[in-house]
C-alpha cells in the first residue's frame, strides 16, 4: 500500500509541473508577450528598455527559467489590470471561495448521506423513487440554469435574498446550493447504491441474529462500510466542484478566485491566468491524493490486498 | 461430399440473418418511457437540423416595436410570437431553435472529435503498452487534474473565441474518459483466447485490431459517447453563458441565457426559455446514456 500511495504522490508531482510548464507555453503561444506586458502608448526607446528590463529578450527557456523562479519565490509578476501583484488578489479572494467550497461541501454531505440512507431503507418504496427522480433532475441540470431559476425565485419574486455579491453571509447560501447540487445528487446516489450492496452481506443478518438494535446494525455495521465508496466519490466531486466554482462565482459575482480567472480569460490578463490555473490545478491534485490516503485509512482490505 | 458442403455454404447467410441489428435489438428490449425519450431525443435532433425551415422569423431580425413581449399566456403577449421576443425584438422561438441548432451541431462535432482522438489513444495505450500508453495515461491524469472549463479559458484567451476554436476545445473536453474505458477494456480484450488465437494464427496487427478487438469495445465506445455527449452541450452552454462562446448576434442556448441574465427582474422569459431548452435536452441524452449503460451491460470503473 505505501508505494502505491507514493507512487499516485509522486504522480501528483509530476501532474503539477505538467500543469506548471503548458500553462507558460500556451501563453506564450499567442504571439509576443511584450504586447500584452507592456502598458499601450510607449515609445520605441521605452519599449526596448521595458522589453530587456523585464527579460523578454532572453530565449524562451531562460524566461521559462525566470517564470520558475518567480513560482518558487511567490513573485508571479503583476496583474495587467489591477498592476499590482498577482498573489495579493488571490490572497485576497481565496477566503472567499473557501467559504463557498466549504458550505457547499456541508450541504451536500450532510443532506447526501441521510437522503441516500432513506431511499436505501426504503428500496423501492415511493419515497425512494422520489429521493432518485430528485437526484437525477439535481444531477441534469446545468448549474447556471439552476443558478438563475434560484435567483427568479428567491431574490426576485420572495426577496429573501441576495442575487449577487459577497458582502454578508446570506449572499454565499444561493451559490454554495447551487455548487453543491450536483455533488448533492451523486452522494445521493452513491450511498444508495453503496448501502444496497451492504444491506444484503451476510454479516448484516449475523448482526441481526445475535439481536443488535436496528440502529446499531444501520449506523455501526451497514454504514462504516458503505462509507468507502462515498468517499471515493467525495474526492472525484470535489474536482468537478473546483470547475463548477468558476461558473457559479460569475453568476452570482462572487468575489473569488473562479470570477477573477475568467474575467483574466476574457480580458488575457496572463499573469493572473496563469496562476489561476495552477492553484486550482493544485487544489484538485491535492484533494484526490488527499482521498486517496483516506481510502487508505479507512479501508483494511486496501492493505492487506497489497501486503 | 454435398451432403456436408451445403450446410457449410448456407451457414454464414443464415448467422447474419439471424443476427438482428443491434439497435432493434435495443429497442425491442427497451421499456414504454424509455421509447419515449428515445422518440423524443430523435424529435430534438431533426428539430434542429430542421431549424432553417421551422423558424417563423430570421433569428436576427429585430422588432423594436415588438420588445421584451412574454410568451403566450402572459398579459401582453402577442400571437405572433409564442414564446415572446427579447430586448431588441427578436422572436425567441426563432432564435431558441438556431440556438438549439448550433449548440447539438458543436456537440456532436466535438464529441466525434474527443471519440477519434480518445479511443485512437486508448487502443494504441492498451494495444502497444510500453512507453506511449505510459505518456499517454499521464496526459489523462493531468486532464483529469484540470477541471475542463479552465482548459477552456486558456485556451479561448489565447486563441480568442471563434466557432473553430469552441469546436476544438470542447473535442477536447472528454477525450480523456475514451482513452481510459478503451484502453482498460483493449487490456481485457486482449487477453480472451479467441485474440490470442487470432495472434497465434499469425494475424497482422492491424486485423487483430480491427476484426477482433474493436467489435468487442463497440458497446462501451457507445455508452461513453451518450454519457459524455450531454457534458459537452453543457459544457458548450456553460462557455457562451460566461460570454466565452460563439459572437453575437450568433448565439447558442448558453449565450441567450447568458445575455438573457441581465433582464432577469423585468423579462426573465428571455433567460428561461432557453435554459428550460437546455434542461431538457441534457435530460434525455443522460437518460439514454443511463438507459444504454443498463442495456448494454458495460460497467465503467
Amino acid at each position: 500500500m505505501l508505494d502505491q500511495l507514493a507512487r499516485r504522490t509522486l504522480g501528483a508531482i509530476a501532474t503539477l509541473c505538467v500543469v506548471i510548464a503548458a500553462v507558460f507555453f500556451a501563453t506564450r503561444l499567442s504571439g509576443n508577450a511584450a504586447d500584452y506586458l507592456l502598458p499601450p502608448g510607449v515609445d520605441g526607446q521605452t519599449r526596448q528598455a521595458m522589453i530587456a528590463q523585464m527579460g523578454l529578450d532572453q530565449s524562451l527557456l531562460t524566461q521559462f527559467w525566470h517564470y520558475l523562479r518567480g513560482l518558487v519565490a511567490g513573485d508571479m509578476g503583476n496583474s495587467l489590470f489591477e498592476r499590482r501583484p498577482v498573489l495579493d488578489i488571490y490572497a485576497e479572494r481565496l477566503p472567499n471561495t473557501l467559504a463557498l467550497f466549504a458550505c457547499g461541501l456541508t450541504i451536500a454531505v450532510s443532506l447526501g448521506l441521510p437522503l441516500g440512507l432513506l431511499a436505501a431503507l426504503n428500496r423501492g418504496k415511493m419515497i425512494d423513487r422520489a429521493i432518485m427522480s430528485l437526484a437525477f433532475i439535481g444531477y441534469a441540470t446545468p448549474n447556471f440554469v439552476l443558478a438563475i431559476l434560484m435567483i427568479l425565485i428567491f431574490s426576485f419574486n420572495l426577496h429573501w435574498l441576495p442575487s449577487s455579491g459577497s458582502m454578508s453571509p446570506l449572499h454565499f447560501l444561493m451559490p454554495a446550493i447551487v455548487l453543491a447540487a450536483p455533488m448533492l445528487a451523486e452522494i445521493v446516489r452513491f450511498t444508495r447504491n453503496a448501502m444496497l450492496d451492504v444491506l444484503s452481506q451476510d454479516y448484516l443478518r449475523t448482526a441481526r441474529a445475535k439481536g443488535l438494535p436496528e440502529y446499531l446494525v444501520v449506523g455501526k455495521h451497514a454504514l462504516r462500510n458503505a462509507a468507502i465508496p462515498v468517499v471515493t466519490i467525495l474526492g472525484l466531486q470535489v474536482a468537478g466542484m473546483v470547475a463548477r466554482v468558476v461558473i457559479v462565482e460569475s453568476v452570482f459575482a462572487t468575489k473569488g478566485i473562479g470570477d477573477l480567472v475568467v474575467f483574466a480569460a476574457i480580458g488575457r490578463d496572463y499573469p493572473v491566468l496563469q496562476f489561476g490555473v495552477i492553484l486550482i490545478a493544485g487544489i484538485v491534485v491535492l484533494s484526490s491524493l488527499v482521498v486517496d490516503y483516506a481510502y487508505a485509512a479507512l479501508d483494511p482490505r486496501v492493505k492487506v490486498a497489497s501486503s | 461430399m454435398t451432403e456436408i458442403s451445403l450446410p457449410l455454404v448456407a451457414s454464414p447467410v443464415q448467422v447474419r440473418k439471424g443476427r438482428p441489428h443491434l439497435f432493434v435489438t435495443l429497442w425491442s428490449r427497451a421499456g414504454i418511457l424509455t421509447r419515449i425519450n428515445l422518440v423524443v431525443f430523435a424529435a430534438i435532433l431533426l428539430i434542429a437540423a430542421g431549424a432553417q425551415v421551422l423558424a417563423p422569423y430570421n433569428p436576427d431580425a429585430q422588432t423594436l416595436l415588438a420588445r421584451l413581449k412574454p410568451p403566450v399566456g402572459i398579459t401582453g403577449a402577442q400571437a405572433i410570437h409564442p414564446l415572446g421576443t427579447d430586448q431588441l425584438g427578436r422572436d425567441l422561438l426563432a432564435r431558441s431553435l438556431y440556438g438549439l441548432q448550433l449548440t447539438m451541431a458543436i456537440a456532436l462535432i466535438g464529441s466525434l472529435i474527443s471519440l477519434v482522438l480518445g479511443t485512437t489513444l486508448g487502443i494504441i495505450a492498451g494495444y502497444v503498452r510500453g512507453w506511449f500508453g505510459g505518456i499517454v495515461m499521464a496526459l489523462v491524469d493531468v486532464q483529469l487534474a484540470v477541471p475542463f472549463t479552465l482548459i477552456a479559458l486558456v485556451v479561448i484567451s489565447v486563441f480568442g473565441n471563434s466557432l473553430p476554436v469552441l469546436i476544438i476545445t470542447i473535442g477536447l473536453a472528454g477525450w480523456e474518459v475514451y482513452a481510459r474505458v478503451v484502453r482498460a477494456q483493449v487490456l481485457a480484450v486482449a487477453r480472451m483466447p479467441f485474440v490470442e488465437a487470432a495472434v497465434a494464427a499469425g494475424a497482422p496487427h492491424h486485423r487483430v485490431l480491427l476484426k477482433h478487438i474493436l467489435p468487442n469495445i463497440v458497446s462501451p465506445i457507445i455508452v461513453v459517447w451518450t454519457m459524455t455527449f450531454s457534458a459537452l452541450i453543457l459544457a458548450e452552454s456553460s462557455l457562451s453563458f460566461l460570454g466565452l462562446g460563439v459572437q453575437p448576434p450568433t448565439a447558442t442556448l448558453g449565450s441567450m441565457v447568458g445575455l438573457g441574465r441581465d433582464y432577469l427582474a423585468s423579462s426573465p422569459w428571455i433567460a428561461l426559455v432557453p435554459a428550460i431548452a437546455i434542461m431538457f435536452v441534457s435530460l434525455q441524452v443522460l437518460l439514454i446514456g443511463d438507459w444504454l449503460r443498463d442495456a448494454l451491460d458495460v460497467r465503467l470503473k
